[in-house]
């Protein structure tokens, strides 16, 4: 069997792609760079510069914005006379009153309690790492955080306002709040922390912190690209 | 049987006695961790293939297509204008968008309410049924079927979002009044079953044939 040069000390670095199985050994990525699997094509791998940094800014903005977006109205609506103001929050307590509970909270949940823990727990892991500690029960926090990022679904809601704005639009006047300003920009940044969130990066780095090798964390010069133990040739 | 030559040589964790951890994405060596099949940084369980992740997939989907059918029966909601309702079940609903010549918001929700989830649900049978019959054909191409599943499944919230947009917002008394429908319970129950459906779907199974054949 081929495993006889893989040695379980040095597994930090091997990195099995999601999508196929296949193993390769994965050093340091460079700036933007992006690994992907030779045999299926998924991304196995994003480079890590700034990674961190990028990811607790545009958190930290999410959470200004998501506080906007919560205490002003989204949409209101005008006609003859009368005016009504939707919040966030009363999108999804309205269904509760028409004994649609269940979907209340599921809309509650997605588009509320759960991009708030999500940025909560972001924040909690991220802020401590920036400043070289691993902040208490970093593992079970940072793994709820994780488990719970298919669950926020402001990009989602961004689009049901789209479609409800234009919808109503024969029906009567829409008036667009400050609210909804606020989700846009939302949706902007919950992207940009998506799209910079490094998952790999932020378990290496408390790794790298946890074992008081603080040094190595800023030795980041090695230029390897992927180089991959599962060509024949190298077992 | 021989499997095209040009394929890249590639060795699977599985073979080299490894597995990585689903959380962390740690790879450890299946020997180390023979005890307690825990990952040695994040202590969350190890297993080499999502466990019983065919008849969990089959479980899901088969609950997803039996919820399809009340989602698409019952109204998902009720305009009331001027003291008349109109119920509004999906299918009706985007007829209704087209009659009033709002193309493009038609076509929205055509894609998210009916294109997105019975698409994902199909595709996920072709997976399961490509799996099940140990089958060589197009493994890459499947593989990213499958990762453009996990990428748009949860755009078909769309309609229970709007749905619950337009409750809130339009409550207008006598000149209009947009109450929900049961089909909204439903069809967000559709969602979010078939969510944990392509979640329960493994794709390393895909490959799993193939590596086996490799010997
Ligand atoms: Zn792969």
């Amino acid at each position: 069997m081929p495993n006889s040069n893989l040695n379980p000390q040095d597994s930090k670095d091997l990195l099995a792609c999601h999508e196929c199985d296949s193993l390769y050994r994965l050093p340091s990525l460079e700036g933007r760079t992006l690994a992907r699997c030779e045999r299926c094509g998924s991304v196995l791998a994003r480079g890590d510069a700034n990674s961190i940094d990028n990811t607790l800014a545009y958190t930290l903005a999410a959470l200004v914005f998501f506080t906007i977006a919560n205490a002003y109205p989204i949409l209101g609506l005008r006609v003859a006379g009368q005016e009504q103001f939707y919040t966030l929050l009363s999108g999804a307590t309205a269904l509760a009153k028409f004994d649609l509970l269940a979907v209340g909270i599921v809309v509650f949940l997605t588009t509320i309690f759960f991009p708030l823990l999500i940025m909560i727990g972001l924040l909690y892991v991220l802020i401590p790492l920036r400043t070289g500690r691993v902040p208490r029960y970093f593992i079970p926090i940072f793994k709820f955080t994780l488990a719970l990022l298919p669950w926020g679904m402001v990009g989602v809601y961004m689009l049901g306002v789209l479609v409800a704005i234009v919808k109503l639009a024969d029906l009567a006047t829409v008036v667009p709040g400050w609210g909804l300003y606020a989700l846009f920009s939302l949706l902007l940044v919950t992207v940009a922390a998506a799209a910079t969130l490094n998952p790999r990066v932020i378990w290496q780095t408390s790794d790298i912190l946890s074992s008081g090798q603080k040094d190595s964390l800023f030795d980041n010069n090695s230029k390897d690209n992927a180089q991959y133990i599962s060509k024949p040739e190298s077992l | 049987m021989s499997i095209n030559s040009k394929k890249v040589q590639v060795i699977s964790a599985r073979k080299a006695g490894m597995a990585s951890c689903h959380v962390c994405h740690l790879v450890v060596s299946l020997e180390s961790i023979k005890q307690n099949n825990i990952c040695t940084r994040c202590h969350s369980p190890i297993h080499s293939r999502k466990v019983d992740s065919i008849s969990r997939t089959w479980a899901l989907v088969v609950t997803a297509i039996i919820l399809y059918i009340p989602a698409n029966l019952y109204p998902i909601m009720t305009l009331t204008k001027l003291g008349q309702g109109e119920p509004n079940t999906i299918i009706s609903g985007v007829m209704h968008l087209i009659h009033s010549g709002m193309w493009p918001l038609a076509l929205i929700v055509f894609v998210a309410s009916i294109i997105v989830p019975v698409g994902k649900l199909l595709v996920l049978m072709y997976l399961l049924m490509t799996v099940q019959n140990r089958s060589y054909n197009h493994p890459k191409d499947r593989t990213t079927l499958y990762r453009i599943l996990e990428l748009f499944g949860h755009w078909s919230m769309v309609d229970v979002f709007l749905v619950s947009i337009l409750v809130a917002l339009v409550d207008l008394g006598f000149i209009a009044t947009i109450e929900p429908g049961v089909g909204v319970l439903y069809f967000g129950a559709v969602v979010i079953t078939t969510l944990f459906a392509s979640r329960a779907f493994d794709p390393r199974l895909i490959w799993d044939v193939i590596d086996d054949d490799l010997g």
